[in-house]
């Protein structure tokens, strides 16, 4: 067992450089760069990301407006690859380098770009991870520098979002991608090392699903239908949506919760909090002061946000 | 008198912009912190390259790679900034070159300084090939370091800016074996604020967004105009693509403003900004 953690660790921290080895991008020369257009003073773009189990900045693209697929931001890969068998889904037809060209990509949060060059292939430290569920979410693809480059960004693991503001600058076409390990001569010590960690992706494919973590359906909190207030203690009802469960069991705006499922509450959030696991279908209890009554209610949550 | 005050508090006035882009800090504490502005270098792979002072030797060539969710750092700059200890023996098995898992005293990249993060000993052979068509690099500089910064990197421009956040990173390692041997869990959910509406899809359904199926009268959702039958397209900047989707983009909502939505109605797209409220 130990032994099959050091394999992911290998893994992990072989992530994610290992596309470099032939340079995927035409080299640039200074009079590229120079004659890009000067950059306009352009908005920045907010892009939402979450932070992986395996820590890495996971956004979300679309491909010819398909998906969402779920792809790592990552500045130590030199271009946009898909897996393969992505890309087999959506039908995109790859050139004999492994290139194709997308016609539109989207990142969540609003970015979109027209003809992106993307290399068709599947990294070995993404099949590795998605064999383990490492990252807690199957991994689609790697987003680098032919992407990135276009974009100034401003990446805060504090916020839930980046910030992405276009550059005008367009980083050169690519080369076609590299042939796969066991099609390439093996120069040298140094690349036989490398084809050995590339067979980890292979052996973590085999080892995988014995310790990947079983995934349970997601769950959501019930719909009461109430929206609250609280001051000096207290947690009031401000309003009564119509219809909802609440509603049909007489609750008015003005009565005062005092405690929901046997949890006294004083504020908004203790009041959610002692809703965690009551889900849609299931009874809430609810003791709330109007006047000088008590009521104690049973309803029954619907689905609702 | 008054000019030279002036010119002692103008520091504090900087520091305090600055903290203001980088924000989030609870009000009861005050970051001073300045940004810190390093020459980055685009080698011809695209990857960046920076350099690195480790436990005040060097500076050191590192790749900057923000899918690296650890510290590498070559053999060579282990022995030569003592992050390996004098005595240190290789190991009789080693896999793939790697030695193992050190604590580096500092880390220095321009005036952004970390102290004691681990880093894998190790000559990465990716990073070794690397190294033999663009020059020799010491490494890669990861998460367990770029995490306590806001990063702006700007290939145009070719600098990257390091201003310190608030975020304290958790080690990669030991949150992937706890994840590995103790398995995982339902995710529950549970959004601060409401909108009063409900939301399906259809297993079957594969076009963007999701159902509203039914809105509640005098929700905030009825208040901003959304309309049983509506597809919900996104919901402050985030796909909701699936009912999963819409309830963690609410969960992530920033209530401190009205929160934009997008809906598809009559093949349309209508923005609208909701108002939502705190409730069950």
């Amino acid at each position: 067992m130990r032994w099959y953690f050091f394999c992911l660790i290998l893994l992990l921290s072989a992530s994610l450089p290992g596309y470099a080895a032939v340079p995927l991008t035409a080299p640039v020369t200074a009079s590229e760069v120079n004659s890009a257009p000067a950059t306009q003073p352009t908005a920045g773009i907010s892009v939402p990301y979450k932070l992986t189990a395996s820590n890495h900045i996971l956004i979300r693209v679309k491909i010819n407006g398909k998906g969402p697929f779920n792809f790592i931001m990552d500045t130590g890969a030199p271009a946009m690859f898909l897996r393969v068998p992505a890309a087999e889904k959506l039908g995109l037809k790859t050139n004999s380098g492994g290139l194709t060209t997308i016609d539109k990509l989207e990142v969540e949060g609003g970015v979109s770009l027209k003809h992106v060059q993307c290399v068709v292939e599947t990294p070995y430290q993404i099949e590795g991870m998605n064999a383990v569920g490492a990252s807690g979410v199957d991994l689609d693809g790697l987003m680098g520098y032919s992407v990135l480059a276009r974009f100034r960004l401003q990446i805060d693991l504090s916020k839930d979002h980046m910030l992405w503001t276009p550059v005008n600058f367009n980083p050169p076409p690519l080369n076609a991608g590299r042939a796969p390990r066991n099609e390439r001569p093996q120069t040298d010590e140094t690349d036989k090392k490398e084809a050995n960690l590339e067979s980890m992706g292979g052996l973590m494919k085999v080892l995988g699903p014995l310790v990947k973590p079983k995934d349970y359906p997601s769950k959501y909190r019930g719909f009461v239908g109430i929206e609250l207030a609280e001051s000096d203690g207290k947690v009031s009802v401000t309003k009564v949506l119509g219809g909802s469960p609440a509603d049909k069991a007489g609750i008015e705006p003005g009565d005062v919760l005092e405690s929901v499922n046997d949890h006294n509450v004083h504020t908004t959030l203790a009041a959610q909090n002692a809703m965690a696991k009551t889900f849609a279908g299931q009874v809430a209890n609810l003791v709330l002061h109007r006047a000088d009554a008590t009521m104690k209610l049973s309803l029954t949550c619907t689905e609702g946000m | 008198m008054r000019t030279r005050i002036f010119l002692m508090l103008l520091p504090l006035f900087f520091a305090f912009s600055t903290q203001t882009a980088s924000a989030v800090a609870p009000p009861s504490v005050s970051f001073l912190s300045r940004p810190t502005i390093i020459p980055i270098e685009i080698i011809k792979s695209g990857h960046i390259a920076i350099h690195a002072m480790i436990n005040g030797r060097g500076p050191y060539r590192f790749i900057f790679d923000t899918g690296a969710p650890t510290l590498l750092i070559s053999e060579r700059v282990g022995k030569e900034a003592h992050i390996l200890p004098s005595d240190f023996r290789r190991p009789f098995f080693s896999p793939l070159g790697n030695l193992g898992e050190f604590s580096v005293k500092s880390i220095l990249l321009g005036r952004a300084a970390q102290k004691s993060l681990s880093a894998d000993i190790w000559n990465h052979p990716t990073v070794e090939e690397l190294g033999k068509m663009f020059g020799r690099f010491e490494g890669l500089i990861g998460f367990p370091f770029f995490a306590h910064y806001q990063i702006t990197i700007d290939y145009k421009a070719r600098t990257m800016t390091l201003v310190p956040c608030v975020f304290i990173p958790d080690d990669t390692k030991k949150k992937m074996v706890n994840r590995l041997t103790q398995g995982g869990s339902a995710k529950v959910y549970l959004p601060s604020e409401s909108l009063g509406i409900a939301v399906t899809k259809s297993a079957t359904d594969e076009a963007a967004g999701v159902v509203v199926s039914s809105v509640l009268p005098g929700s905030p959702a009825e208040e901003a105009g959304m309309k049983t039958g509506d597809r919900l397209l996104t919901l402050d900047g985030r796909w909701t693509d699936s009912v999963e989707d819409a309830y963690f983009a609410l969960t992530a909502v920033d209530a401190t403003r009205d929160v934009p939505a997008v809906l598809l109605r009559d093949g349309k797209q209508v923005s609208v900004q909701v108002k939502v409220k705190p409730g069950i």
